[in-house]
């Protein structure tokens, strides 16, 4: 890959919280490979051990996604803004590696924001004719006290 | 003005088949139900997996005190304030762990007690020479504990009766299939916090009327006959079981449910067992869930969901029970989402006023009955002499 592999995926770290801010499900599925893995997990204390909360395959995420609009989900009606901070990347010929933390803050329809939640994206990137796609997202969230439950992507 | 049904008027119905919404909302009604309902029931706390090898500990809350569960040497659970017997210091700051030598050490005086809760060192005891406090009649209180089906449960009242009594036997033979039929273990937990009192949380896992709100249940459910023919049990004490049945999981396009049996449960099979005040048993085929609840004031209930497999697992079998259980429980599922956004409105809505009364009074067979509704209230009513229609302000 090119000298600005790590410039490239910085931008495409950024793009992907922008397209879940915006509900922009389809741009979001695009940046995945099509075997991509998708999963978030959070630390259970009281069992010592990771908790898996969602593993689906890009297929599956989409099915999901699809059907927002038949679900009575309070998450599909909450501005969402994330704020992100790549902390390591490391490209090695075809696939790379990046971590970033992310802070993801609500606004409700009367326009009162709020911190959600707090974590990490543990990110796995494959590089197929010089476009980089995400093989796998791990969203490791520290925050497990959740105000509001959501089915969608974090 | 003629009568209308408008969530204002006292309803011109039964009182048995109305709510005063105040019930959710009184902060004398909330303290009255934690110095009876709360803790003279027997709460469920924990599985027993939960603790693995001796000396592991888990703290947990109980009508507002925290409680630690101890493993001891000999296999047993005990259970006690975790509460210094010196000056009130929290003894145990983490959620789990396990006890360095079974001895756990107060940070505030260094006060030290083994796993049975009895006082190994008073620091520096020359100081109560001339007084009782001797380290061989010092120890941490001990709450009652018991559990049936590994199923963890304790009592803060003394006096009450034994879990056995409490279950009754009809709801101990409803859950032996599967609590009795394997040796089970707790895969995942996750706690939400809920903006609503208990009750309204309790109500959504013991009436099958709003199954209409979940997108799943309607097309995998609802629309099914042999659903339809599903009968709330009444068992003593409050207690619910709702009939077995198969669920058409194909509808939605999920894998059928036949791989991976828990024992004794059938392809697609699903069975509920609702535990007096605050616990829903809800198995399926291949995954358990284990609701309780922490009312924590009269409008916030921290909601505790365990997964639970078999002991043993393969990794492929455990990885498929971790998914069936996010698809629709998990705080990612479908349908818990929704659950916990309607308790939420509900419960803005009375907070407000703007909501008095509720209407339970649904009389039919099958699963949308409000009977299991009315016999919660009944039961509630007997243990805190508060009247669910009325509610004395």
């Amino acid at each position: 890959m090119t000298d600005n592999s790590r410039d490239t995926l910085i931008q495409l770290l950024h793009l992907s919280a922008r397209y879940l801010d915006d509900s922009n499900h389809t741009s979001f599925l695009e940046l995945f490979t099509k075997d991509g893995e998708y999963l978030i997990s959070s630390y259970a204390p009281e069992l010592a051990d990771k908790m898996i909360w969602m593993r689906r395959s890009r297929d599956e995420l989409e099915d999901r996604l699809a059907a927002v609009n038949e679900h009575e989900w309070e998450i599909a009606g909450i501005e969402q803004t994330r704020v992100l901070s790549v902390d390591v990347v490391s490209v090695t010929d075809n696939s790379a590696r990046s971590s970033s933390s992310f802070s993801l803050f609500h606004t409700d329809a009367e326009g009162r924001s709020e911190l959600y939640a707090v974590g990490r994206y543990e990110d796995e990137w494959a590089a197929t004719k010089s476009v980089w796609l995400l093989s796998r997202r791990e969203v490791q969230l520290k925050t497990r006290l959740l105000k509001l439950l959501s089915p969608l992507p974090v | 003005m003629p009568y209308r049904l408008d969530g204002h008027s006292q309803p011109d119905l039964p009182q048995s088949h109305y709510l005063d919404n105040r019930i959710y909302t009184d902060p004398v009604v909330f303290e009255t139900e934690k110095k009876t309902i709360l803790t003279d029931s027997w709460r469920f706390v924990c599985h027993a997996s939960e603790l693995q090898k001796a000396f592991d500990y888990r703290l947990v809350r109980v009508a507002g005190h925290e409680l630690v569960l101890i493993k001891g040497e000999d296999e047993t659970i005990r259970a006690f304030y975790n509460t210094c017997a010196h000056r009130g210091a929290r003894l145990l700051r983490q959620p789990a762990g396990n006890l360095e030598g079974g001895r756990m050490t107060c940070f505030y005086h260094l006060w030290s007690f083994d796993n049975r809760g009895r006082c190994l060192t008073v620091s520096q005891p020359s100081g109560y020479k001339d007084s009782s406090v001797r380290r061989e009649s010092t120890g941490l209180k001990e709450v009652r504990l018991d559990s049936v089906f590994d199923l963890v449960f304790v009592c803060l009242d003394d006096e009450a009766g034994s879990l056995r009594d409490f279950l009754g036997d009809s709801l101990i033979e409803a859950m032996r299939v599967p609590f009795g039929s394997a040796s089970l273990e707790v895969f995942h937990l996750h706690r939400s916090e809920i903006q609503c009192n208990w009750k309204l949380f309790v109500e959504t896992n013991c009436e099958g009327y709003h199954e209409l709100l979940h997108l799943l249940n309607r097309n995998t459910a609802v629309s099914q006959q042999e659903y339809r023919s599903r009968q709330w049990r009444m068992h003593e004490n409050g207690h619910l079981s709702f009939d077995p049945a198969k669920i058409s999981y194909d509808k939605l396009d999920y894998a059928e449910r036949a791989e991976g049996l828990l024992p004794g449960m059938e392809p697609n099979g699903h069975a509920v067992v609702n535990l007096f005040p605050d616990v829903m048993l809800n198995c399926r085929s291949t995954v358990i869930r284990i609701d309780s609840l922490i009312p924590v004031s009269p409008g916030k209930t921290i909601l505790e969901c365990r997964g639970l497999g078999v002991a043993g697992d393969s990794q492929s079998v455990r990885d498929m029970r971790i998914d069936h259980h996010n698809e629709v429980w998990g705080p990612t599922g479908v349908n818990l989402a929704e659950d916990i956004w309607a308790v939420q409105t509900q419960m803005q809505n009375m907070k407000e006023g703007s909501s008095r009364f509720s209407v339970i009074a649904r009389e039919e067979e099958g699963p949308m009955s409000d009977g299991s509704l009315r016999n919660f209230y009944a039961e509630w009513s007997r243990i805190t002499n508060l009247q669910p229609h009325h509610v004395e302000v």
